[in-house]
């Protein structure tokens, strides 16, 4: 039973990177990202033209936002299998954890107020919209945090069946060094820095979405070595480790 | 002193039917290396199309760039992706000493590297050549930054591989780190070698 | 023993590389807008790359497909670069 509810937690975040998507780009059509160098009477523009959409995009959001956890939640369990109890590493993508979800609900919440009034005055909407850019798009600490956390816990794995390949560990370096151009966002208002550009918007955004998808395998796979382990320790009538 | 290591020390024409093919470090690195150059490479072609949109200006600012640092940059990193490969013999070949002199040797350039980047920083910022004054600046400056934060890590990584050098023995999973590690270290290198010719002399 | 260790192929590879680059600097330093003397310098790029892929960091002798993807990708690299000079 274990088994199956971690694997559908995995499966879960996968589906909500399918639901950001829809609900950010589809539903609200905030991405592809207005440009910050806009004019407030330009960006309350963008926010009165397309009220209901970014409303109700991101009202789900601010509701959903919560369905990344589980997936997160398995991640520090594993995490917390390789560091052998609950230590350090394993803590620190627990409590990171917390801050992930907000890191959409957050945003979405300014940006709801941005386009609740659409009759307000432009200088204050565009102040809550660049709080949802900045918040969006520049909170990039916590997750590479967790994935260097990651990374290394994969390296150290020196039991015989590691839960992860040591190329993931590879793996989550690679997404680590690409997502960190998002903290910039906020020195710069065009160009591939500014929270529209290439390097701080589009490249983060597309290795966040192999990563979410690569990591809820590689996660399944981890549970699968987890249940071996716990089958083997049963047969051999060894305690289980507390949790 | 037998390494673990299967890698025939210097391509082995020894044997018939040609060396064993051999994946330099392991798998997973080149997951990242190959990984980072794609992206760089995304990179390379925006700022392709940035120069695209504006040939004059680009070509104009590259004038005011400073091309003997940028020359001298692109020979020491060469020098020391070379002290590095040489290294990588000297443990497989036992070579303590030698491979420790060579990791110096490149430690040594990496930090001339950053010595002369902070030099060529400071001149262009102080002569008025900021990131926001135009396209070419703001893409010379970001570019190069990317690929200092590489070279800062690569520092590190040559730093570990130091440590390693140290060791009498290594187990092959050490040396398949010590491998990767060089081949961070050469990434930085050719990554450089793409900038040099599309920043100082494409333009 | 330093010495006996730099007489390698990788030093031979260093000094070609020197060369490159100088030759590359000489050609690219002054050559206005527009001109192919840039597609020369771009391929000269990549031939430094392949270099370096091939001998430091020893693909030579590495799996096939390892292989093939690096030269895949040093010639896209040049192939897309020189185009987007040219014809952007």
């Amino acid at each position: 039973m274990h088994v199956s509810i971690e694997k559908a937690s995995a499966w879960l975040g996968v589906a909500m990177l399918g639901g950001f998507l829809v609900m950010f780009w589809f539903i609200a059509g905030l991405v592809p990202p207005m440009s910050p160098a806009l004019t407030a009477d330009q960006t309350a523009r963008i926010y009165s033209d397309h009220d209901l959409r970014i409303r109700i995009g991101l009202a789900l959001m601010i509701l959903f936002a919560w369905l990344f956890v589980p997936f997160l939640a398995l991640l520090s369990r594993q995490v917390r299998r390789i560091e052998g109890y609950w230590g350090v590493m394993s803590l620190t993508q627990v409590m990171l954890s917390v801050t992930f979800p907000f890191g959409f609900s957050l945003c979405a919440l300014f940006g709801v107020a941005a386009a609740y009034r659409p009759e307000r005055n432009p200088d204050v909407t565009q102040a809550l919209s660049d709080m949802f850019w900045f918040i969006f798009v520049g909170l990039v600490g916590p997750l590479i945090t967790q994935v260097v956390i990651l990374a290394f816990c994969v390296f150290i794995d020196r039991r015989q069946v590691p839960s992860f390949p040591r190329w993931f560990g590879y793996f989550n370096i690679w997404y680590a060094v690409l997502g960190v151009p998002g903290c910039a966002i906020y020195l710069f208002k065009t160009g591939p820095l500014a929270w529209n550009g290439m390097f701080a918007f589009w490249i983060p955004l597309t290795v966040f979405c192999i990563w979410m998808i690569v990591t809820a395998i590689m996660l399944t796979k981890a549970v699968d070595v987890e249940a071996a382990e716990r089958q083997a320790r049963a047969a051999n009538r060894e305690w289980e480790p507390a949790a | 002193m037998i390494q673990a290591s299967v890698r025939p020390v210097d391509g082995d024409r020894s044997r018939a039917t040609g060396p064993i093919p051999y994946v330099p470090g392991e798998p997973g690195v080149w997951v990242f290396l190959f990984g980072d150059m794609v992206v760089f490479g995304v990179f390379f072609a925006t700022f392709m199309y940035q120069r695209a949109q504006a040939p004059e200006l680009f070509d104009a600012s590259r004038h005011t760039l400073s091309i003997g640092i940028g020359l001298t940059n692109t020979l020491v990193l060469l020098t020391s992706s070379l002290f590095v490969v040489t290294a990588v013999r000297a443990i497989r070949l036992s070579q303590r000493g030698a491979a420790q002199l060579m990791l110096a040797g490149a430690l040594v350039c990496a930090l001339i590297f950053v010595g002369l980047k902070a030099v060529e920083y400071t001149t262009k910022v102080a002569a008025g050549h900021v990131p926001t004054q135009n396209n070419f600046y703001l893409y010379f400056f970001i570019l190069t930054g990317l690929h200092l934060f590489h070279v800062l890590i690569g520092v590190g990584v040559l730093v570990l591989l130091l440590t390693q050098a140290r060791r009498s023995t290594l187990s092959a999973t050490r040396m398949a780190v010590v491998e990767g590690g060089a081949c961070f270290w050469h990434l930085v290198d050719l990554l450089w070698i793409m900038l040099f010719a599309l920043l100082y002399l494409v333009s | 023993m330093t010495f006996s260790l730099l007489r390698a192929r990788s030093t031979l590879v260093w000094l070609v590389l020197v060369v490159v680059t100088l030759v590359s600097w000489a050609l690219g330093a002054d050559h206005g807008v527009g001109s192919t003397v840039a597609v020369v310098v771009l391929g000269l790029a990549v031939v430094k790359v392949r270099f370096v892929g091939l001998d430091f960091m020893e693909l030579r002798t590495a799996p096939l497909m390892l292989r093939a993807l690096f030269e895949a990708y040093c010639f896209t690299l040049w192939m897309v670069l020189a185009g987007m000079y040219l014809w952007l």
